[in-house]
């Protein structure tokens, strides 16, 4: 599967547009790490709960969005995006997005 | 006054309690103890991504039918 942030492929050429694709995913933070990162809120400094946390769910939506495209049978995800959100004080919302299609070898 | 102790001190005690299960057994991060070992049928992408905490470098495999994605632990040297 190859995943592009640019409309084309270098080398492929886009045989077909299968539509948009998506991995959606919303996770949270233990109360016991919640409790420390509010704290290390107060020092300043970066807050690596958080920084797990939002590195989880990227992962996490990535592989989603790469699971639907193949169901979808494409084999490339162009105009891949990330787009993020805040559910409640301590969820964050992910969404990778992107146009599935299949490519060929030029 | 005996029961407003325990009144308090079970609410005290569920609280760690949480705190504790949390930190330990709930809060666990996303595909992270994958290993070393690439099960049959995946192929290895160019994708790399390297932890922000723990700084392992992890290489991403993808199964072509099934579409999931492995998380490949490698040495950061």
């Amino acid at each position: 599967m190859i995943i592009v942030t640019t409309e084309n492929i270098a080398h492929h050429q886009i045989t077909e547009v299968i539509g948009p694709v998506f991995g959606l995913t919303v996770r949270a933070r233990g109360i016991g790490k919640d409790i420390v990162a509010s704290l290390k809120g107060l020092v300043g400094g970066e807050i690596s709960q958080y920084t797990e946390m939002l590195e989880d769910a990227r992962k996490q939506a990535m592989d989603r969005m790469v699971q639907n495209a193949t169901a979808m049978g494409a084999n490339a995800i162009i105009m891949m995006r990330f787009d993020s959100g805040e559910i409640g004080q301590n969820m964050s919302e992910i969404v990778a997005y992107g146009t599935a299609v299949i490519v060929e070898k030029r | 006054m005996g029961w407003i102790v325990g009144f308090y001190g079970i609410q005290l005690l569920i609280l760690i309690i949480l705190i504790i299960g949390s930190w330990f057994f709930w809060d666990r991060r996303f595909k992270t103890k994958h290993g070393k070992h690439v099960p049959k049928g995946f192929e290895r992408t160019n994708e790399i991504s390297i932890d922000p905490s723990t700084n392992k470098r992890l290489i991403v495999y993808f199964h072509p039918e099934t579409g999931e994605r492995f998380y490949k632990e490698e040495n950061n040297n």
